[in-house]
């Protein structure tokens, strides 16, 4: 049995398999949030709370278990930039949703605490993070190298994770730790949907398969496509549905913050005497 | 490969009825041919789509100097239609070839390739083959042998460089 989902020269069966590595991950990720209400002001997540933190861990979930977990491992390109997506754009900003405000001031309160998270919510700071991680794991040398082993796809697994988070926090990091505005918020926003563009239109316009081990993978019964229409897919998800993730975003921030504009303006004006 | 060998010689039949003397049918041709089986899980599928999907990318002066050739390992279960239906699938106009068991194995023979084992029982049985392309230049020689791994790039590559230095006699 192995822990972790990785490369395979099996002919693939739509028989359920284990890997503990994946159950043993989540354990730890609840236990670490729950971890995070000790001591804190407040008894326990809110209702919201307890929501985005179970579509955080259903995410991530899904992205590292099987079959998602397993297919993309080793046998579809395009399954391996859903397993992105759940975990980078998806699963991240839904766990850094899941944190009250009150525990992330607690942690900015402690002597380091404060001076990482404010660098993290820095925008440059973040896309870099985000798209060296992005670029660095659909490197082939990676893809068709350490990737094809359990701790090597656990790695980038875990890497698309600390991404996702670097990418998401200038974004929900709350007042006085997040450094932009909205409308920078939205600029941001805008910009982190540029770079992908490169690994997608080099994965969707490529003349040949750039990764060896899903072009010599195994058919997948049931899901049969060629290599390279496998790879275009995979060039093509990572921008069609994507972006609309980033856009979706950009628009959350926009309404909150138009909300926000119109309450302050509707609000009584104090008056001087 | 070294020392080159003549192109192999043996009758079987197309998955439309005719019958395909190889020799001749495939003279003077860049052929890669190939024996496998239609249930084969990884090694068939992928080295066909690979070379299926290769031509589509060769200019057409290229692919027309080109022939594809799976030999089915497995009479029993490719019957004539199967193999046209899987190899329609892959696309790449490759000639698929069947026949009985006997005049299978003299293809192998004739190809100097080791004929298939049954391996399990029960209707699905593996068929243990050879997972080479045996790769037979224009001057009607076999040169090459491609193993299973080889990349579509490898293929694109290998291509024009055979057309152009062992041309026809």
């Amino acid at each position: 049995m192995n822990w972790w989902c990785s490369a395979s020269d099996a002919a693939w069966r739509w028989e359920w398999q284990a890997y503990p590595g994946a159950w043993l991950a989540m354990g730890l990720l609840v236990a670490g949030y729950l971890r995070l209400w000790r001591g804190a002001p407040v008894p326990g997540p809110a209702s919201s709370e307890r929501f985005y933190l179970g579509a955080a861990v259903a995410a991530i979930w899904i992205a590292i278990d099987w079959p998602v977990g397993a297919l993309g491992a080793s046998y579809l390109s395009w399954v391996h930039t859903v397993q992105y997506l759940l975990i980078s754009l998806i699963g991240a900003p839904l766990l850094l949703l899941a944190i009250p405000e009150t525990v992330i001031r607690r942690a900015s309160a402690r002597q380091h605490g404060k001076g990482f998270l404010h660098l993290a919510a820095h925008p440059v700071f973040a896309l870099a993070v985000f798209n060296v991680i992005l670029f660095v794991t659909h490197l082939p040398l990676i893809v068709d190298g350490p990737m094809k082993s359990q701790l090597g796809n656990f790695a980038v697994d875990l890497a698309w994770l600390v991404g996702g988070l670097a990418l998401w926090w200038p974004v929900i990091a709350p007042d006085g730790i997040g450094r932009i505005s909205p409308p920078v918020k939205i600029g941001y926003l805008f910009v982190s949907t540029i770079p992908p563009t490169i690994p997608a239109a080099y994965l969707t316009f490529a003349k040949h398969p750039i990764y060896a081990l899903y072009e010599l993978a195994p058919r997948v019964p049931g899901m049969d496509v060629p290599a390279q229409v496998d790879q275009q897919l995979s060039g093509l998800i990572m921008k069609v549905i994507g972006d609309p993730i980033l856009w979706l975003a950009m628009a959350i921030v926009f309404f909150r913050w138009a909300r926000r504009e119109r309450g302050e303006m509707s609000a009584p004006q104090p008056t001087t005497t | 490969m070294d020392p080159t060998r003549p192109r192999p010689s043996f009758t079987l039949t197309r998955t439309t009825g005719e019958s395909f003397d190889f020799a001749r049918e495939t003279q003077g041709k860049l052929t890669f041919l190939f024996f496998g089986y239609t249930n084969c899980p990884d090694i068939c599928p992928v080295h066909m789509a690979n070379l299926a999907q290769v031509r589509k990318t060769l200019k057409p002066s290229e692919s027309q100097e080109i022939r594809i050739v799976f030999v089915t390992a497995d009479p029993e279960r490719d019957t004539p239609e199967v193999l046209d239906t899987w190899l329609g699938r892959i696309g790449g106009d490759i000639i698929g070839l069947t026949g009985t068991m006997d005049e299978i194995l003299r293809a192998h023979e004739g190809a100097r390739v080791p004929p298939p084992v049954k391996e399990g029982e029960g209707p699905n049985y593996s068929v243990g083959h050879m997972a080479w392309v045996i790769a037979i230049t224009p001057d009607d020689q076999v040169r090459l042998l491609y193993p299973f791994g080889t990349r579509q790039e490898d293929w694109a590559h290998d291509i024009p460089l055979l057309l152009s230095s062992y041309p026809a006699r």
